[in-house]
């Protein structure tokens, strides 16, 4: 469907039209939230908030200044990097929740680890997690954000330059140097 | 090559991001070199890891959580709060417009068939044909306290 009808259906209040949306757009922001938090649950509840936020702000879309998906990377982009910035203040707390999952009835389950294969595949994740995570966000602002439009969105050198309001040139230099210090800090990590 | 060209370039060459004849000259620097191949092993482990994230698919239920989560909000609720409130106060305007209007209208109307009743039964003296606006008007105010 049209993103005009859409939008227009949108404002009035079509929670179909919005379904619509979410359905359309949910996995790219789940995977561009992954790439800042590198936790499944946290980034559904940043897709979640992108999406509230979407809905309670239609009001004031302005047709034609923005396409409604870049909209969305934006804002999930500063929703994630808020959240990364809200986690680092309570970093020093005992992190439980990468061991604790709840299900859809709300029920707690808690991840008990052993020896077992899966347990050492979970323990190595998460520090695959933990270093990506650490090496990613030791980018400064502009590199992390361009590196995870590009790697885990694949988007265009055009389509990243929209959503950052930047030239497609300085996009290109951005993603360079964001790689070779992201490959020094993942070795650094990795020694 | 040598292995600090070959270090420089790791990332691009796991992306596969060189041209053919330089990513040729790595790989077969790789298989020769163990210092090298470690480096590009430790790195390529979290690179894969990053691929591997990008599989992750939102939950099914996604769109019942967000849906629960707006509930009966309406998309513009916090803009209607404010028209409610503006056409509530036109709304009490009206109604006063409208009361003082009929308040008028049917004030007037008994006003004159008061003063019609009591034109029939008016006998005129002479005091009142003198002044024939006193007495009446005296009656006028009277009917209405």
């Amino acid at each position: 469907m049209n993103e005009d009808i859409l939008i227009k259906r949108l404002k009035k209040g079509d929670q179909r039209a919005f379904e619509q949306v979410v359905n359309l757009n949910k996995d790219k922001l789940l995977r561009l939230a992954m790439g800042f938090v590198h936790d499944f649950h946290q980034a559904e509840d940043i897709v979640q908030e992108v999406f509230i936020k979407l809905w309670q702000n239609i009001e004031h879309w302005q047709e034609g200044k923005a396409k409604l998906s870049t909209w969305l990377y934006k804002v999930t982009v500063n929703q994630a990097i808020n959240q990364l910035r809200n986690k680092k203040k309570t970093s020093n707390l005992i992190d439980i929740g990468e061991f604790v999952r709840e299900d859809e009835q709300g029920n707690i389950e808690v991840q008990l680890l052993d020896n077992s294969a899966d347990s050492q595949k979970i323990i190595e994740n998460k520090e695959l997690a933990k270093i990506l995570r650490l090496a990613i966000n030791s980018l400064p602002r502009k590199q992390r954000i361009a590196f995870v439009l590009s790697k885990y969105q694949n988007m265009s050198s055009r389509e990243i330059a929209e959503v950052m309001d930047i030239t497609v040139s300085n996009v290109d230099v951005i993603i360079y140097r964001a790689k070779k210090n992201l490959q020094k800090q993942i070795l650094k990590l990795m020694k | 090559m040598k292995c600090n060209q070959v270090s420089d370039n790791l990332i691009f060459y796991y992306y596969n991001e060189l041209e053919h004849s330089k990513m040729q000259e790595i790989k077969k620097h790789l298989d020769t070199c163990e210092k090298c191949r470690m480096e590009y092993n430790k790195l390529a482990l979290v690179l894969d890891y990053a691929q591997k994230e990008k599989e992750f698919k939102a939950s099914d239920n996604l769109w019942t959580k967000i849906s629960m989560n707006i509930g009966y909000q309406q998309p513009h609720e916090h803009n209607n709060s404010k028209l409610i409130t503006y056409f509530q106060a036109v709304a009490i305007a009206a109604a006063i417009a409208i009361a003082v209007f009929l308040g008028t209208l049917i004030g007037s109307t008994y006003a004159d068939k008061y003063y019609l009743a009591n034109q029939t039964n008016l006998s005129y003296d002479e005091e009142e044909l003198m002044n024939p606006y006193i007495p009446l008007e005296e009656e006028y105010l009277f009917a209405f306290y």
